[in-house]
């Protein structure tokens, strides 16, 4: 039973001591057998479910978490969303996850406090301009909404940048409006919760050990909770992706890395928009809290560690510290680590696999967040018609293979 | 108020410096924190979201209520500073933050009479109708009432510095357990880096009246430092904060470089040290625990070892009349500590029935404190006793909730905590726990919270094994110092 969140329900909540609020999500114990399971209840796998229910009508479904719902990459990203990117296939799916995130809340009726307060990336070399002139354009001829914009247009936008650091002078930047943040937490809670209220379980502390299959198609996982059959596998996983790859038996070019980011004490509004500086190589915002998020870059070697390192603190912080002078009067609360995985072009991977049944979405890299809903749109359309649709289709594995890459190095932001 | 004949602040150097407008004098070695609670001042911050009065809670960087700004001449502000670390220099100036349009009247103070309507996560379940009003009207409101202290609005034109520095050992703080663990290495020849957030080495020592080879605490701490500084082998380094364990025996580390006096345009603010060390010993110490009952934010309201170390390191009390709340013996050695000093102690609340009696103070034995009140500033607390309620007068309640040890270096890579029913607290993992740092050993003080100085003496062999243990792979034999006694 769902409560609908409302003025009225907050009012009655408040008058009886909040006592008589359901659960957000019910804790269900595992059935033997799934139409659908989706392996990971982060915010791409909870989205998976959702649409798929929405979309499709395709209720009988789990969704297996080895640690609590969000603890991954949902819990640890800079929540920064945005659709600037270049090719036709990477808007095409960044857009239409933005587009979901303008009308989250109302639909999920849960507050995701999707923010558009505007994105800007930083040209701060000759070469940087040249790319977000022909990012822009390319942003236009795709309908997304972007333009390159002045310094000064940069300062007025954000009055605590310095235009004329020493090294890398501000040279414009590509904005992008209704591009912004939205509460991380609270987009894998409002999925989740929705889910659940479809009837689907969502089975926390569920790690899956094995995949089992029969005759080249897959037939079930086993996992830390007992073996639970399954007519069709979603693999939404991000940096695990290969370890349950390899459980499914095939192999996956990507790598996982440790992306890190940290953040400050909470101070009275400073700056309001999302600002991404990629020479310097550091991005932050400023969360309703007032706490400042910074996005560091990605470990220089492969590992599984999601915690902080030394280097990165001192790297980012300088970087930061060039441009937004004023930064150095803030304490830094915490640091962290989340394990991304990483294709070749810097594009997703949404594709069947080689197992019958079984699909796969990972390989988002540095930048799943922004991509959840539309990310989780394009799977539940290939796990319910068993073949991808027009947003998933470009992002098939066969493009490693065939060298047909969707090449984001430069809109995927952070440097790899 | 000050105390006469207590403290180890230098009496006869006055240091003037400016709270919220207001001129306020205190002495060399004091802190805002302390020279504020020798003022009377109790109201010090309010809270983040309800706006609450809050006051002092600690004497140490774990303080959460007394945040503020401080000013520079030039226009410069550093929001979020803790009072308890903030040291007094002769034209300091800090302000109180995150009110409007004063610390005594903050009309945010609104928010706390609709507590009920902003409960955990409430906004999760509103602010969505009708939906334009989401990023037109509530988000800029929730922004503008966010956040604590403020940022100047100007670019930081300060020097900042950082630094390299290699050890054999690196010790994790100087109080009891950190000095002697530096001794001990020191003396075996190894090359030490000894690391102290505090201003001041001594740990505990500086805030209790204990007395270590029958000398005073901080007259002991003297005689090793003094040993330890004519090593050229170890090398002490205050006003520095490990701030975390990385790969590689690789320590982040913060100096407060020139925080304690006026800003100069040579000398850096602060500096950020790499530290390389194969091995550390954890001597961090414990924090106390504060406990829960409704109101327990009222400014008066204090950590019982906070009280302690405000009288013992500050000679300065909170107030005049001052009760005392917890299960806990360290809730009867405050008694006793403040009875010495001439200050009323009007209650000690001991939930435990067999709670000692006071000498020189009423124990409440088997009674809890169920509320206080003063919004301002405390004037009283709620005892029940059984099955009757009364009120006890009190300007400061000191509180007792038992320790904390300071794992959380321990857990920088991964490894968790471990409950401890017997010590009542999370202890460090051990060395061979998933994630554990490697080369760090946690010191005997830092096990047990319950007595953080005591401990030493009840084990002298746990921290010859810990020293043993953290020195084991260097070619020096161990010299330990004689076993000694508190």
């Amino acid at each position: 039973m769902r409560m609908s969140h409302s003025a009225l329900a907050l009012v009655r909540g408040a008058l009886t001591g909040h006592t008589g609020w359901p659960r957000t999500w019910d804790s269900p114990l595992p059935r033997d057998r799934y139409k659908v399971i989706v392996v990971g209840a982060g915010g791409h796998g909870l989205a998976t479910a959702y649409y798929l229910g929405r979309n499709h009508g395709i209720t009988d479904v789990a969704v297996l978490e080895k640690g609590w719902l969000g603890g991954g990459n949902t819990g640890r990203n800079t929540t920064i969303i945005r659709s600037n990117y270049l090719q036709d296939a990477s808007s095409a799916i960044y857009e239409k996850s933005r587009a979901l995130y303008e009308g989250l809340s109302q639909e999920l009726n849960y507050n995701v406090m999707f923010s558009p307060r505007g994105v800007m990336m930083l040209a701060q070399t000759e070469h940087e301009v040249r790319g977000y002139l022909r990012t822009a354009r390319a942003n236009y001829l795709q309908g997304v909404e972007t333009r390159f914009i002045t310094p000064e247009e940069v300062q007025k936008r954000v009055p605590i940048i310095r235009l004329d650091g020493p090294r890398y002078p501000v040279l414009g930047a590509l904005w992008q409006p209704r591009a912004g943040t939205a509460r991380h937490d609270a987009v894998a809670w409002g999925y989740a919760r929705a889910c659940s209220a479809m009837g689907m379980h969502i089975l926390e502390n569920c790690e899956v050990t094995g995949v089992r299959s029969d005759a080249g198609r897959v037939s079930g996982v086993e996992t830390t909770r007992g073996a639970i059959g399954c007519e069709r596998l979603a693999i939404v996983v991000a940096g695990h992706s290969g370890r349950l790859a390899q459980m499914a038996g095939f192999r996956l070019p990507v790598e996982s890395v440790t992306l890190q980011a940290l953040v400050s004490e909470p101070v009275k509004p400073c700056m309001d928009v999302v600002v991404m500086a990629n020479t310097v190589h550091g991005y932050l915002s400023q969360s309703d809290k007032g706490e400042m998020v910074i996005g560091g870059g990605a470990d220089g070697f492969n590992n599984f560690t999601q915690r902080g390192s030394w280097h990165h603190i001192e790297e980012t912080v300088r970087a930061l510290v060039e441009t937004f002078p004023m930064l150095s009067r803030l304490k830094m609360l915490r640091q962290w680590g989340g394990v991304v995985d990483m294709t070749g072009d810097r594009s997703p991977i949404l594709s069947p696999t080689p197992l019958g049944g079984c699909y796969i979405n990972c390989g988002w890299g540095t930048g799943g967040f922004k991509a959840i809903p539309g990310s989780g749109w394009a799977m539940a359309e290939m796990v319910a018609n068993e073949a991808p649709g027009p947003l998933a289709a470009p992002f098939g594995l066969e493009r490693f293979r065939e060298g047909r890459f969707i090449d984001e190095s430069v809109a995927a932001g952070v440097a790899h | 108020m000050r105390v006469d004949g207590r403290g180890l602040i230098d009496r006869g150097r006055p240091v003037r410096f400016r709270f919220d407008g207001r001129d306020v004098t205190g002495y060399a070695g004091d802190t805002v924190a302390s020279a504020l609670v020798a003022d009377g001042e109790r109201l010090v911050g309010r809270s983040f979201k309800y706006h609450r009065p809050r006051g002092i809670l600690t004497v140490g960087p774990e303080e959460p209520n007394a945040l503020l700004e401080v000013l520079e001449p030039g226009g410069q502000v550093t929001p979020n500073t803790r009072a308890t670390v903030q040291e007094v220099f002769d034209g300091l100036e800090v302000r109180s933050q995150n009110r409007w349009p004063s610390l005594r009247h903050d009309l945010m103070a609104v928010n706390d009479r609709f507590a009920a309507f902003l409960g955990a996560g409430f906004y999760y379940k509103t602010f969505m109708w009708p939906r334009r009003f989401w990023e037109g009207l509530y988000e800029p409101l929730i922004r503008r009432a966010a956040g604590l202290g403020r940022l100047s609005g100007k670019h930081d034109e300060a020097p900042y510095e950082r630094a390299f520095a290699h050890a054999d050992l690196l010790v994790i703080g100087a109080g009891p357990a950190g000095l002697m663990a530096a001794l001990a290495a020191g003396r075996a020849g190894a090359d030490v880096i000894l690391a102290e957030a505090d201003s001041r080495p001594g740990g505990r020592l500086l805030a209790e009246d204990e007395a270590v080879d029958g000398l005073p605490g901080p007259d002991w701490v003297a005689g090793v430092m003094a040993e330890l500084r004519a090593m050229p082998n170890v090398r002490v380094m205050l006003r520095t904060t490990i701030t975390g364990a990385y790969d590689g025996g690789q320590w982040g580390a913060l100096e407060r470089v020139g925080l304690h006096r006026a800003p100069a345009p040579d000398l850096p603010r602060e500096c950020f040290w790499r530290i390389t060390a194969p091995r550390a010993i954890l001597a961090a110490g414990a924090l106390e625990r504060p406990v829960a009952f409704p109101d327990n934010d009222r400014p008066g309201v204090m950590l019982a070892s906070a009280v302690r170390g405000y009288l013992h390191r500050f000679g300065a009390v909170a107030g005049r009349k001052v009760a005392v709340f917890g299960a806990h013996d360290d809730a009867h050695r405050t008694a006793r500590d403040l009875v010495a000093a001439g200050v009323t102690v009007t209650a000690v609340i001991d939930p435990r029935e067999d709670a000692p009696e006071g000498d020189g103070y009423r124990t409440r034995a088997g009674a809890v404190v169920i509320g206080t009140r003063g919004r301002l500033g405390l004037t009283g607390v709620r005892v029940r006793e059984g099955s009757s309620e009364f009120w006890v007068e009190a300007d400061v309640l000191a509180v007792a909730g038992g320790w904390n040890p300071s794992v959380h270096l321990t857990c920088h890579m991964g490894a968790r905590p471990v409950w401890d029913a017997d010590a009542v607290a999370f202890l460090p993992p051990g060395p061979d726990a998933p994630g554990a740092v490697p080369g760090l050993e946690a010191a005997a003080s830092a096990w047990d919270g319950r007595a953080v100085v005591r401990v030493l003496a009840a084990d002298p062999l746990e921290m010859k094994r810990t020293v043993a243990a953290a020195l084991s792979v260097m070619r020096h034999g161990m010299a330990l110092p004689r076993v000694w006694q508190i």
